[in-house]
């Protein structure tokens, strides 16, 4: 009997303090006092710190596999962002996503730090070809850098540089080889290039110099159709380098009045200079409309993208517009086209291919599998944004590959298509037979706000169009500052 | 006699129990109102008030069965 007494006395302690200790363990927990909190995230059901991801038509709602019982979050389009709410900032966050991927080959995980302007910090999930070119080529790494070899021709990356393979095709993720090509071919000539169309907006240019000046200049309006100031600048840029500035204050009109105010020229004019590639990048916002430009260069192209205006939607600003088609010399194998307004709407002519625009603001896709080839492009109506991996040139005999053996890594790319790839802090994902597993870091210096709600994403560019797709499983957040011991330490030596 | 130790320990623990964790679930829902998140990414509100819920039914049938057992 005494017996029984005790035990219903260490059981009553036992539901006594049991709440008491995992109420203490629960404010610790969120309190972060030893500076790290863990945040996951399943799918089932609701959660007070994380949303599910959105918008709705890239994201489904969550589902249940009924005979399993696992919940996730199918993904169909890209990107698809997640709201995390904690408590208090932290300095860092490491994300881990557990996944199944149906044929997606370029996934990447990232942090919105601002939204004016879009500012996302990006960090790689998978890459197809680069996880198939680590499994099966020779790699040799070196400060970080990862050089990936489909034949084992150098020995160590050193030699790679030095004995740089021009001929060879050359993928590159996180990581841009500091090569300087020369064109062997080139030859100056007296004409140079002349383009008359109206360009909106920001633009870079690529151009090649050889034994002559490089002399550029550029004629811009203000067509103030919206509001604050529009300065201008123009940098020449070789190997990451600004080599020279032009600057062009506002036309002193920073209201939306839509009055164009004439025409001003910016004028580059540099004498001599090595041999090689130039990059001309031209720095406004949409309010700089650029009339024409004229170089002493004949190898001129336009660099990723595009903004076509002559339209009759801009004859208001260009009273005596030109609406004549625009026919390009595009090199990629993959672009964008979107138009702003209902003017705009049109098909496009990609070698005869037509590229229907059959809707404002959305992007419409054209995708061949040979990324070195040149086409035709015809854009019949202009008041176009075309965006590309790729190059236009106004006409044929101005185009030319500014990247020569060079090709960017993205979603288009098999490991098939390389015989080299440099790559930098990448670990591909970890696979099991289920699912697929991969963390990225992120710093939290520099995001907008208390840090305290954050915007993450996934960004798989291709996935509608190709209709594949992700299953997300679990996503789970661990957050990281100095522990409360660590802050009191540093707050006391900080005040001596 | 063993048998009689089991019921005296659960009729006096579970009424016990319902009482501890009913006191405690109002303190839970206080504290996640104040401080959110703090219990619901721990443990289940709902799931708590199940329990607390099942234990109540339990705890009123124990009082139940002893009062007709002393008539």
């Amino acid at each position: 009997m005494k017996q029984g007494r005790r035990a219903i006395e260490v059981a009553k302690a036992v539901v006594l303090v049991t709440p008491v200790v995992l109420l203490l363990w629960m404010f610790n927990r969120y309190l972060a006092l030893d500076g790290e909190l863990t945040i996951e995230y399943d799918f089932n059901g609701e959660s007070s710190y994380v949303s599910e991801f959105t918008p709705l038509g890239r994201a489904w709602d969550r589902e249940e596999n009924l005979r399993t019982g696992e919940t996730y979050q199918r993904i169909v389009g890209e990107p698809v962002y997640m709201s995390v709410d904690v408590p208090w900032s932290f300095d860092e966050v490491e994300m881990t996503v557990e996944y199944q991927n149906r044929n997606q080959p370029f996934i990447q995980f990232g942090l919105v730090k601002t939204t004016d302007p879009w500012v996302v910090d990006l960090k790689p999930a998978e890459i197809s070809a680069i996880d198939t070119a680590l499994a099966e080529w020779d790699a040799v790494e070196e400060d970080g850098v990862t050089l990936l070899q489909k034949e084992r021709s150098f020995e160590t990356f050193g030699e790679f540089v030095t004995g740089f393979p021009e001929d060879a095709s050359i993928g590159y993720y996180n990581y841009f080889p500091p090569h300087i090509y020369i064109d062997d071919t080139y030859e100056k000539q007296a004409e140079g290039t002349e383009i008359n169309r109206l360009l909106r907006g920001p633009h870079s240019f690529a151009t090649y110099v050889k034994d002559e000046p490089l002399k550029c200049e550029f004629t811009v309006t203000d067509i103030n159709r919206e509001e604050g100031e529009d300065p201008v600048s123009i940098g020449v840029v070789r190997d990451s380098t600004i080599l020279h500035e032009e600057l062009l204050n506002d036309d002193g009109v920073a209201d939306a009045s839509r009055d164009a105010t004439g025409s001003r020229t910016m004028t580059i004019d540099i004498p001599e200079l090595p041999e090689g590639m130039y990059t001309l990048v031209f720095h406004a916002n949409n309010d700089i409309v650029i009339e024409s430009i004229r170089c002493g260069q004949h190898k001129f192209v336009a660099i990723s993208h595009l903004y076509l205006v002559n339209s009759e939607e801009y004859s208001d600003a260009f009273p005596e517009i030109d609406t004549s088609e625009t026919i390009l010399t595009f090199h990629g194998h993959k672009l964008s086209a979107r138009t702003a307004h209902t003017e705009g709407i049109q098909t496009l002519f990609i070698d005869d291919q037509p590229l229907d625009v059959y809707a404002v603001d959305a992007p419409f896709w054209w995708e061949e599998g040979n990324a070195s080839e040149y086409h035709e492009l015809r854009v019949v109506k202009n008041d176009i944004q075309l965006d590309a991996p790729g190059f236009f040139a106004f006409e044929p005999e101005q185009a030319f590959n500014p990247l020569y053996g060079l090709r960017y890594v993205d979603e288009t790319a098999s490991a098939n298509d390389f015989d080299y790839i440099l790559v930098k802090e990448y670990t591909p994902p970890t696979k099991t037979t289920s699912y697929t597993y991969q963390s990225a870091t992120f710093s939290l210096d520099g995001v907008e706000g208390d840090r305290k709600s954050l915007d993450f994403t996934i960004a798989a560019p291709g996935i509608a169009r190709n209709q594949n797709e992700l299953t997300i499983h679990n996503v789970s957040f661990t957050f990281t500052r100095d522990s409360l011991w660590e802050r009191v330490k540093n707050k006391f030596s900080s005040d001596k | 006699m063993k048998t009689d130790i089991h019921k005296q320990i659960v009729f006096d623990l579970i009424p016990f129990t319902f009482r501890v964790l009913f006191i405690w679930y109002l303190v839970a829902v206080l504290l996640e109102l104040l401080f959110h998140g703090l219990v619901s990414e721990v443990l289940s509100l709902d799931l708590f008030l199940w329990v607390v819920i099942l234990l109540a039914v339990f705890s009123f049938g124990i009082e139940y069965y002893q009062r007709s057992q002393s008539k």
